[in-house]
């Protein structure tokens, strides 16, 4: 497929059309970035105290119009943020991430806490052990303040959620925050915290990423312990950041990454330096545009924007080469939605047949399906997938570094559009949604979604960089580059 | 057809949903008999998948993953 060439709307003033973004608010720390935040405390120029009372405030001005929030303790992320400026002010080691105020998807498991799974069935569970990706951040000196909205068990592409309500786009409150991970998109947006994590398993991470104009992180399968991570798909589940810049996702991604041995899938492969890497250049690099699949069915306005954004790459010498996508990718969407039906049914069967009233009729509807596969198709699909990502990355990864696609084909889409509770026939319209996301799952690659601009409607818009296996840096350095050329990442929804 | 807006438990909307993964539809499947109709999904199933190799391990995918990293990283 020849590319058009477009004009660099990336390096325009912002269409007519759009809705006036906030590029800074100096005055408000919530506004810095992740990197300048955990700079700022470390230095002593501003405290956690401060920067977990600037999120808060946003939070609880906020939260009534975004829906963000699943649940909030202030007094506690207060203590969190005191704790820490007093180990700063003992002198003691500081990690990485020390006193930045944090939230994550309603997933991740913390010893004694509620986790409600965006469910009403999981409302009052509080799980006894805490998940490895939220150790490793504690460790890091992250702190912990909120529980973000999601999709119910995290089943859905869209973020409606018939059980517990539906968070809104903060670029504009009558369009979709894309799922799962909605919360941790809408509140990263909002300013309401610096990170977030969320869960990929059909494009979880990346949807509302892009639907809310963030930095989300697919990683390679077996990246991140899933381990106290509420499980959907086992052969699909990943765990990831979404943030406002790339530096900011590498710096969480850093401090997650690796083995561990409550995951048996995760991998013993090391875990490259990414911040180290992120200045590397770019010269020479090639950026594979996809010859077929990738654009099926893209909107003009889509189309405009992402190219423009591989324009900005061969500016900064990358070397464009078109490639050829396998065939096979074409039936990936599908075979995603299978495996996640069946494996999401095997973890739900007894809710299912105890409490089947207790789900949302979407959920409850997919998870029925997932009952009836039969085991023999089921374990046909798991050797396909071997299959085809040899042959996936012996294709593509052979003649090019990574591989630059829209993350989504379409605008983002209004929320009454998106509702598959109140319009029939939309199987199809959310195999759209998630056309350019779910083969990223099934091969088990990792996918780097990168804000590219506006649509005339004045939401965001993004292009994706899908790489080798655990080729995350990689991918970090070349979005990085794209972001130092660019300014989409500085714009903020205007919320007042 | 999407699976949400219809009756769980309506034998059509779930072949319908199995349609959608294409090549994959059981034949000889029969409405008005769904005892049957899953007999024949079984088989097709299991002829879908005769010849294969035991390959379903999670851990195993990871490990495929691994070898098909950058080698000059």
């Amino acid at each position: 497929m020849p590319i058009r060439r477009a004009s660099p709307a990336c390096l325009k003033p912002l269409p007519a059309k759009t809705p006036d973004p906030v590029t800074k608010s100096a005055a408000d720390p919530a506004f810095m970035t992740l990197a300048e935040a955990a700079a700022a405390i470390a230095a002593g120029d501003v405290s956690s105290r401060e920067m977990t009372e600037a999120c808060l405030k946003r939070m609880t001005a906020l939260n009534p119009k975004v829906k963000a929030l699943a649940g909030l303790d202030e007094a506690d992320a207060l203590a969190q943020a005191d704790a820490a400026d007093a180990a700063r002010a003992k002198g003691d080691a500081l990690g990485a991430l020390h006193g930045v105020p944090l939230a994550h998807k309603d997933m991740y498991y913390r010893r004694g806490r509620v986790s409600a799974c965006g469910s009403a069935i999981r409302k009052d569970f509080r799980p006894d052990h805490t998940a490895t990706a939220l150790q490793r951040l504690d460790a890091a000196g992250a702190l912990d303040i909120a529980r973000l909205n999601m999709v119910e068990f995290a089943f859905g592409v869209t973020g409606h959620n018939d059980v517990v309500g539906t968070p809104r786009n903060p670029w504009n409150t009558d369009h979709m925050t894309g799922g799962s991970s909605s919360g941790s998109g809408v509140a990263v947006a909002s300013r309401m915290c610096f990170g977030a994590l969320g869960s990929d398993t059909g494009g979880s991470i990346r949807l509302p990423a892009a639907c809310c104009g963030l930095v989300g992180m697919k990683p390679t399968y077996g990246r991140v312990s899933r381990h106290g991570a509420m499980p959907l798909a086992h052969s699909l589940d990943t765990v990831g950041p979404l943030t406002r810049t790339v530096r900011d996702n590498a710096l969480i991604m850093q401090a997650i990454a690796g083995q561990d041995a409550n995951d048996p899938v995760t991998a013993g492969t090391p875990v490259g330096d990414y911040l180290a890497g992120l200045d590397k250049d770019v010269r020479g690099l090639r950026v594979g545009l996809p010859e077929s699949f990738f654009y099926d069915g893209v909107a003009p306005e889509v189309r405009t924007l992402v190219e423009a954004s591989l324009k900005v790459f061969e500016d900064r010498g990358c070397e464009i080469v078109p490639v050829k996508i396998p065939d096979a990718v074409a039936v990936m969407n599908r075979l995603t939605n299978l495996i996640t039906a069946t494996e999401g049914a095997a973890v739900h069967s007894r809710w299912m047949e105890t409490r089947a009233a207790d789900y949302g009729p979407q959920t409850r509807a997919r998870l029925a399906i997932g009952l009836f596969t039969p085991a023999s198709l089921y374990l046909r699909v798991l050797t396909l997938r071997k299959q085809l990502v040899r042959e996936f990355c012996g294709q593509v990864f052979g003649k090019v570094d990574v591989l630059h696609t829209p993350l989504m084909v379409m605008p983002v889409p209004t929320l009454a559009e998106s509702n598959m509770s109140a319009n029939p026939g939309f199987a199809d319209y959310l195999l759209k949604i998630g056309h350019n996301t779910r083969p990223g799952n099934f091969l088990g690659l990792p996918g780097l979604n990168v804000p590219c601009g506006f649509t005339p409607d004045g939401l965001p818009c993004s292009f994706q960089l899908m790489g080798r296996p655990f080729d995350e840096g990689l991918l970090y350095r070349l979005g990085h580059a794209y972001q130092q050329a660019t300014d989409w990442h500085e714009k903020a929804p205007d919320l007042s | 057809m999407t699976p949400s807006d219809t009756n769980t438990g309506d034998m059509s909307a779930l072949l319908d949903w199995l349609d959608q993964f294409q090549g994959f539809r059981p034949e000889d499947v029969s409405l008005s008999d769904p005892a049957g109709a899953s007999r024949n999904a079984a088989r097709a199933g299991r002829d879908a998948a005769r010849d294969l190799p035991f390959d379903a391990d999670p851990t195993g995918f990871t490990r495929l993953l691994e070898t098909l990293a950058r080698k000059d990283a």
